[in-house]
C-alpha cells in the first residue's frame, strides 16, 4: 500500500468512528494506524460519510459508513475522483477537495444508499377518508391541474359522492401556470417517473404543449349543463381552494401541503435508481415511504401549504412560461367577463406573485436535495436501528 | 471452470463492434474450438456491462437487470477460454472492477485495443452527433481539454479512452503480463492487421476476426457531420429516439451520406493536434513503464503528423453543405413517399380482411344481437328496457 | 322555385394578383353578400378550380379527367340562382376564344361582366416564376424571363402570356361585350393594406365596404431566392427519381413550400434582372395605353400597373447565398422528418382505430 492508500484508510477510520474532519484538516493532524480495512473507495463515498456524521450522532454509525463506501455511484457522471495529494499522477480525473464536491456527485451515491434503506421501512399509512357526504347522493365533478384535482376527486369519491351525472355540480380549478406545472411534475414523480425538472419543461415548451387540464377556460366551456352549475375556483391559495370545494360539495376535503421542490427531486432520483428493477406502482410505494419519512422529520417543514409552492421554471423556459401563464389567465378573464359562471377567488391571482421579496420563487438546486437526502438516510437508519 | 477469461474492456472506435459481431455470429464454431463467447442475444454482453456499472441507457437498462450474473454463470461453467468484450467496460469504477474480477473464475486477462488520440477525438465527436448531440466541434474539444473535466461529455470520453487510468483500474491487481495492449496500426496498414493482432492475443484463429468493414461506424465527412449536427438542433426533442434512430441514423447516415470522394475527412485543428500528441506521449511513457504485454507497438499510439488540412465542421463550406443538405432532403422525401405507399397498401389489406370478416360474422348470435338492438330502436318498451339495462350496468361499474 | 341570374360576374384572373385572398374573403362572407344580392356558389375547398379546368381543357398533371362535367354543373347552378352571381378562378384567363364563347353562352340570358384584377408587371413576373417552380419546374429566373420576353405576347404558346398578357386576356374575354361590362381592378402598390384591394373589388359589384364583411387572412406565399433555389434543385433530383404527383403535392408544395418556406423572410425576394426592366416598363406602358383606349371600366389607378423598381440593386435572383440555401434545405429536411414522424403515429392510430371499431359489437 502506498502512502496515499494509508492516508485514505486512516481518514476512513476517522470518519467511521464518527469523526467529521475534512480531508485537508485531517491530513495535517496526527494520524494513527488504520484500524478498519479500507475498501477501494473514493472521495465521493468518503465525503458522504463525513456529511452524514456532521449532522449528529447515530446508533451504529460505523455500519452505515460501511454501507455507504460499499455503494458504487449510480449512473453517469464523474469517474472516481482521487483525494488531493502532493504527488498526483499526470493522467486520470483531477483531484477535488472532497468538501468541494458538487451536490450532484454526492447524490449519485446518496440515492442508491436510500434505495437500499427505504424498502426496509414500514409502509406509509393511507390517509383516512374525509367525513361528510349528504344523505342524498350528490354528484360533484372536479377538473383542473392534476396535483389539485386528483386528491380532491379521490377524497370526494371516498366520501361516497358520485362523479358523473347530468346534474352534477362542476368545479373547474384554475391555478397559476408555473404552480400547476410543478404540481404536475410532483404527481408524475409520485407515480414513479424519473424525468428531470428541466427536461419536463423542455419537452412541453419545445412542442408548445400545454396540458389540457391546465386550461380552465376551456374546461369550463366544455362542461355540459348550465353555466351556473360550473364553478370556477381560482386555486392560487391551496387552503382557500380546498375550503371552497368543501363548501360546494359538503365534504370536508383538504389539500395536502405542496411538497418542496427538493423533496420531489429526491424522489425522482430514487425512481431513477430503481427504475431498471421495479415497476411504477412499486416505485410509487417506495416514494410514499420516503415522503412519510421526511414528513415526520422536523427539518423538512414542507413548503408553505397555504400559498402553494412557487417554483421557478428553468431559466431557458422562463419566456415560454410567462407567455403561457398570461395566455391562460387571459382566457380565464375572458370567460369570467362573459359571465354566467360562479367564480370563487380573484382571477388576477393567476398571474403569480408580483412582489419578488415576499413570494420569491424557490430556486431549484441540488444542494437542498442533498440535504434532504442526508436527513432521509439518517432518519431511515435511525428508524431501522431503533427498531432492533 | 474456465482456464482463462479475457476481458476486452476498450476502447470505443477501435473496431470493437465489428469484432463483437464476428464473435457473436461464430460463437458455435468457437465453442467447438474451446472458446466461449457467452451471449444469448447479440447485445447480451452490452446488457451485462450496463448491469455491472448500473448505467441507464435510454430504457434498455430494464432488460439488463441480472445480466452480469447470467454472464458470469455461463462463463464459469465453461471450459477452455472465455471472451467478454464491451468497450464501455473501460469506465467501470474500482468497486465495479472488483466485483467483476471476483465474480469470474479462471485466470483473468485484461485486453484493450487502443488507437491514437488524433483519430479518436474526431471519431468520438461524430459518434455524439449521430446520437442527437448538438455540441459544436470546438466546444467538444474545449470540454475535453478542460483539466477539471466539468462537463459530462468530458467525463464520459476520458472514462472510456484514458488508457493509463483504465488499465490502472482494471489491471491494478493483476501481474502486468496479463494486461494486453493491442495497438491499432496507422492508416495505410493492411486492413486485417488489427484483427490479426487481437486474434493472436486472444488465442484465436486470425480468420475469425476478419470483419467485412465496420458498417456501424461508417464515418461521415466534414459537411455531412455539420449537416447532422444542424439537423439535430432543429429536431430537438420533437422526434422520438426510436424514429431518429430509424430515420436519421439508418436511412440518412448509413444509406445516403457515406463518405464520398469529395467530402473532406475530419481531423484536428493544429493546436489540438499538438496537445493530443503531448498527452499521448505521456501515456506511452507510463504504459511502457508498467511492463504490459503489447501486440503491435506503443509508438503507434502517438499521433502521426497531420498531412490533411483541417476543415472546420463548425464553419462548413456553404456550397458543400447545401449540396449535402439537398441530397439528404431528396432522400427523405423519397423515403417518406415510399412509406405513404406502404400505408396505402396496408389499408387495402385491411379492406380485404374486413370483407372477409363480414362474411365470417354472419353467425346466428351476431345477427340476433343486431336484431335486438334494431328492434329497440323502433319499440319504445324495448328501448326503455335497454336503457334501464345500460343504467344498471353503469351503476355497478362505478368505483365505490 | 327556379330563379334566373341577372348578372354573372366572371372573375377571370390574373393569377398571382390576390385572387386567393379575394376568393377566400368572399367565401367567408357568403351571407353578407347574399344579403346584398350577390351569390358565390362554391361547394369545394378549391372553389371553382374544377369548373375552370374543365373549361380551359388543360391536362394539369392528370387532373383534367376528374374535372369533367364540372363547368356545365357550375353553369347550371349559376343559371338557376337569382340576383348577381360571382364565378371566380384565375386560370380562366387562359381560355381560348372558343372556350370563352362557350362559357359566356352557358349563362343563359344573364348579363355577363368580366372582372380582371391586375397587378404591376414587376411583381407578376417573379410570382409566376415562383409558381412554376412550385409546379416542379427547374428553370432559372433569368431563363424564365428571357423565354417570356422573347416570345410573342399575343396568341402565345407560353402559359405566362396566356394568363398575364392583359390585352390578350381582355380581348378574348370581352368579345361581344360592351366596355362597361369589362372591369379592370388594379392592385394597389406594395405596402398598401389588403383592405384597399378589397374595397376596389367591391366597387365592381356596386357595393360599399362595411363592417359586416369579416376580414380574411392574407397568406404570405412569397418565397425568398434561397428557398426557390432549394425547390428547383429538389425538383431536379425528384424528377430523376420519377416522383409522383401524389407525393410531390403534399410533401413539396404543401409542406416544404407552403408551411416551411412561405413568408420566412430569411433571404431576399426575387426581382427582375436589371437588363429586363426597360422592356417591362415598355410593356406596362403598352398595356395602360390599350386599356385607356378600350374604354373599359377601371377601378383603381392605372399607374398602379407600372412596376416599381428598387433603388438599390438587390442580389441576383439566381445567385442566393449558399449559406441561406443550406439553411433552408436543412429546415426543410427537419420538417419532412418531423412530418413523417407525426403522420406515422396518426396513421398507425388510424389503422388501429379502424380495427378497433370493427371489433366492437
Amino acid at each position: 500500500m502506498t502512502a496515499y492508500d494509508d492516508a485514505v484508510a486512516g481518514w476512513y477510520t476517522h470518519l467511521h468512528g464518527g469523526g467529521t474532519d475534512t480531508w485537508a484538516r485531517w491530513l495535517n493532524a496526527d494520524r494513527s494506524e488504520p484500524a478498519v480495512s479500507a475498501p477501494r473507495t473514493t472521495a465521493v463515498q468518503l465525503e458522504l460519510v463525513r456529511r452524514l456524521g456532521e449532522l449528529g450522532e447515530l446508533p451504529r454509525f460505523g455500519a452505515l459508513a460501511e454501507a455507504v463506501v460499499a455503494t458504487p455511484a449510480f449512473g453517469r457522471g464523474s469517474l472516481e475522483m482521487p483525494l488531493p495529494w502532493p504527488e498526483a499522477p499526470t493522467y486520470g480525473p483531477r483531484a477535488v477537495p472532497p468538501e468541494d464536491l458538487p451536490a450532484g456527485e454526492l447524490l449519485r451515491v446518496a440515492a442508491p444508499v436510500l434505495a437500499r434503506l427505504v424498502p426496509r421501512l414500514p409502509e406509509a399509512p393511507p390517509r383516512p377518508a374525509p367525513a361528510g357526504g349528504r344523505w342524498w347522493r350528490r354528484a360533484v365533478t372536479v377538473t383542473g391541474p392534476p396535483a389539485l384535482a386528483g386528491p380532491l376527486r379521490r377524497q370526494l369519491l371516498a366520501a361516497g359522492l358520485r362523479d358523473r351525472s347530468r346534474n352534477a355540480t362542476r368545479i373547474v380549478l384554475a391555478a397559476p401556470f408555473e404552480q400547476a406545472m410543478f404540481g404536475l411534475w410532483s404527481v408524475r414523480v409520485a407515480e414513479g417517473a424519473s424525468v428531470r425538472w428541466s427536461r419536463f419543461w423542455q419537452i412541453r415548451s419545445r412542442a408548445d404543449r400545454v396540458p389540457p387540464a391546465f386550461n380552465a377556460a376551456r374546461l369550463a366551456r366544455l362542461a355540459p349543463g348550465p353555466h351556473d352549475r360550473t364553478h370556477l375556483v381560482i386555486a392560487a391559495d391551496r387552503d382557500l381552494a380546498a375550503r371552497t370545494v368543501a363548501e360546494l360539495s359538503g365534504v370536508a376535503v383538504d389539500l395536502p401541503p405542496s411538497p418542496e421542490w427538493a423533496e420531489v427531486d429526491l424522489r425522482r432520483r430514487l425512481n431513477r435508481v430503481v427504475e431498471a428493477t421495479t415497476d411504477p406502482p412499486r416505485r410509487a410505494a417506495l416514494g410514499a415511504r420516503l415522503a412519510a419519512l421526511l414528513r415526520e422529520h422536523p427539518e423538512c417543514s414542507s413548503g408553505s401549504g397555504g400559498s402553494g409552492e412557487s417554483v421557478a421554471p428553468p431559466r431557458a423556459e422562463r419566456a415560454w412560461a410567462v407567455a403561457t401563464g398570461i395566455r391562460l389567465a387571459d382566457d380565464v378573464a375572458s370567460l369570467v367577463a362573459t359571465g354566467g359562471y360562479p367564480v370563487h377567488g380573484n382571477p388576477a391571482d393567476l398571474l403569480g406573485a408580483p412582489d419578488p421579496g415576499v413570494d420569491a420563487p424557490v430556486t431549484t438546486t441540488a444542494e437542498r436535495t442533498l440535504h434532504l437526502a442526508l436527513v432521509a438516510v439518517r432518519a431511515a437508519w435511525a428508524q431501522l436501528e431503533g427498531g432492533r | 471452470m474456465a482456464e482463462r477469461v479475457y476481458l476486452h474492456v476498450g476502447t470505443p472506435k477501435t473496431g470493437t463492434s465489428g469484432f463483437q459481431h464476428a464473435l457473436f455470429t461464430q460463437r458455435k464454431e468457437l465453442a467447438a474450438a474451446g472458446v466461449t463467447y457467452p451471449a444469448d442475444r447479440f447485445d447480451g454482453q452490452f446488457l451485462a456491462a450496463l448491469d455491472l456499472m448500473d448505467l441507464p441507457w435510454g430504457g434498455l437498462e430494464r432488460e439488463a437487470s441480472g445480466a452480469w450474473d447470467r454472464l458470469t454463470a455461463e462463463a464459469n461453467s465453461a471450459r477452455g477460454r472465455v471472451i467478454i468484450s464491451h468497450e464501455i467496460l473501460g469506465r467501470a469504477s474500482r468497486m465495479q472492477v472488483d466485483r467483476a474480477l471476483s465474480s469470474l473464475d479462471g485466470e483473468a486477462h485484461i485486453v484493450v485495443t487502443a488507437r491514437d488520440l488524433a483519430r479518436q477525438l474526431p471519431a468520438e465527436w461524430q459518434e455524439n452527433v449521430k446520437h442527437r448531440r448538438t455540441i459544436r466541434y470546438a466546444d467538444f474539444l474545449d470540454a475535453l481539454r478542460d483539466p477539471g473535466r466539468s462537463r459530462e461529455i468530458a467525463q464520459w470520453f476520458w472514462g472510456v479512452q484514458e488508457l493509463p487510468d483504465i488499465l490502472d483500474r482494471w489491471g491494478g491487481s493483476l501481474p502486468p503480463e496479463r494486461v494486453h495492449v493491442v495497438t491499432v496500426p496507422p492508416p495505410g496498414s493492411p486492413r486485417t492487421l488489427l484483427g490479426d493482432r487481437l486474434a493472436a492475443t486472444l488465442g484465436l484463429d486470425a480468420a475469425v476476426l476478419h470483419t467485412t468493414g465496420d458498417r456501424a461506424n461508417a464515418s461521415l465527412g466534414v459537411a455531412e457531420s455539420a449537416l447532422i449536427r444542424a439537423l439535430n438542433e432543429r429536431l430537438d426533442v420533437v422526434l422520438p429516439n426510436q424514429h431518429y434512430r430509424q430515420f436519421v441514423r439508418e436511412s440518412l447516415v448509413h444509406q445516403n451520406l457515406g463518405v464520398t470522394r469529395e467530402s473532406a475527412r475530419l481531423t484536428l485543428p493544429p493546436d489540438v493536434h499538438a496537445w493530443a500528441t503531448e498527452v499521448s506521449r505521456s501515456w506511452v511513457e507510463v504504459l511502457a513503464g508498467r511492463g504490459y504485454t503489447v501486440a503491435g507497438d506503443l509508438e503507434e499510439l502517438v499521433p502521426a503528423a497531420q498531412t490533411l488540412p483541417f476543415v472546420d465542421p463548425d464553419h462548413p463550406d456553404p456550397e458543400q453543405l447545401s449540396q449535402v443538405g439537398l441530397r439528404a432532403l431528396a432522400a427523405s422525401v423519397l423515403e417518406s413517399a415510399r412509406l405513404r405507399d406502404v400505408e396505402i397498401e396496408l389499408h387495402e389489406v385491411i379492406d380485404d380482411l374486413m370483407r372477409q370478416l363480414d362474411e365470417a360474422h354472419l353467425t346466428r348470435l351476431y345477427r340476433t344481437r343486431e336484431r335486438l338492438v334494431s328492434f329497440a330502436d323502433s319499440n319504445p318498451v324495448a328501448k326503455a328496457g335497454l336503457a334501464g339495462y345500460r343504467r344498471l350496468r353503469g351503476r355497478n361499474s362505478r368505483p365505490t | 322555385m327556379l330563379d334566373m341570374a341577372d348578372r354573372v360576374f366572371v372573375h377571370i384572373g390574373a393569377p398571382k394578383s390576390g385572387t386567393s385572398y379575394l376568393q377566400d374573403r368572399v367565401a367567408r362572407n357568403r351571407d353578407a353578400f347574399l344579403a346584398r344580392g350577390l351569390s358565390y356558389p362554391v361547394s369545394q375547398p378549391d372553389g371553382h378550380f374544377q369548373a375552370a379546368l374543365d373549361l380551359i381543357e388543360r391536362p394539369w398533371a392528370g387532373e383534367l379527367p376528374k374535372a369533367q362535367g364540372a363547368w356545365d354543373q357550375l353553369a347550371g347552378t349559376v343559371r338557376g340562382t337569382g340576383g348577381d352571381v360571382l364565378v371566380s378562378h384565375e386560370i380562366l384567363a387562359a381560355a381560348t376564344a372558343e372556350q370563352v364563347a362557350r362559357a359566356v353562352g352557358s349563362f343563359g340570358e344573364a348579363e355577363i361582366h368580366i372582372v380582371l384584377t391586375a397587378r404591376d408587371f414587376g411583381r407578376q413576373f417573379p410570382a409566376e416564376w415562383q409558381e412554376s417552380v412550385k409546379h416542379r419546374r427547374v428553370i432559372s429566373f433569368e431563363n424564365f424571363a428571357q423565354q417570356a420576353l422573347e416570345a410573342p405576347r399575343l396568341g402565345s404558346d407560353l402559359w405566362f402570356w396566356q394568363v398575364q398578357s392583359l390585352p390578350d386576356v381582355l380581348a378574348r374575354w370581352s368579345n361581344g361585350l360592351l366596355p362597361a361590362q369589362v372591369h379592370v381592378v388594379t392592385v394597389p402598390p406594395p405596402g398598401a393594406p389588403p383592405e384597399a384591394l378589397w374595397e376596389r373589388f367591391l366597387t365592381v359589384f356596386g357595393l360599399e365596404p362595411s363592417e359586416d364583411f369579416v376580414p380574411a387572412e392574407v397568406e404570405n406565399a412569397s418565397l425568398g431566392i434561397a428557398e426557390i433555389m432549394v425547390l428547383r434543385r429538389l425538383n431536379r433530383k425528384l424528377r430523376r427519381a420519377k416522383v409522383s404527383r401524389a407525393t410531390y403535392v403534399p410533401m413539396v408544395r404543401e409542406l416544404i413550400a407552403r408551411e416551411v418556406f412561405a413568408g420566412r423572410d430569411r433571404s431576399p425576394s426575387p426581382t427582375l434582372p436589371e437588363r429586363f426592366r426597360p422592356f417591362a416598363d415598355e410593356i406596362a406602358d403598352e398595356w395602360i395605353e390599350w386599356i385607356t383606349g378600350a374604354g373599359v371600366h377601371v377601378v383603381g389607378d392605372l399607374d398602379d400597373l407600372r412596376p416599381e423598381w428598387p433603388e438599390v440593386a438587390g442580389p441576383d435572383t439566381d445567385e442566393p447565398r449558399a449559406v441561406d440555401v443550406a439553411d433552408a434545405a436543412i429546415d426543410a429536411l427537419a420538417a419532412v422528418l418531423i412530418d413523417w414522424d407525426r403522420h406515422n403515429t396518426s396513421r398507425y392510430r388510424a389503422v388501429v382505430n379502424r380495427l378497433r371499431r370493427r371489433s366492437d359489437p
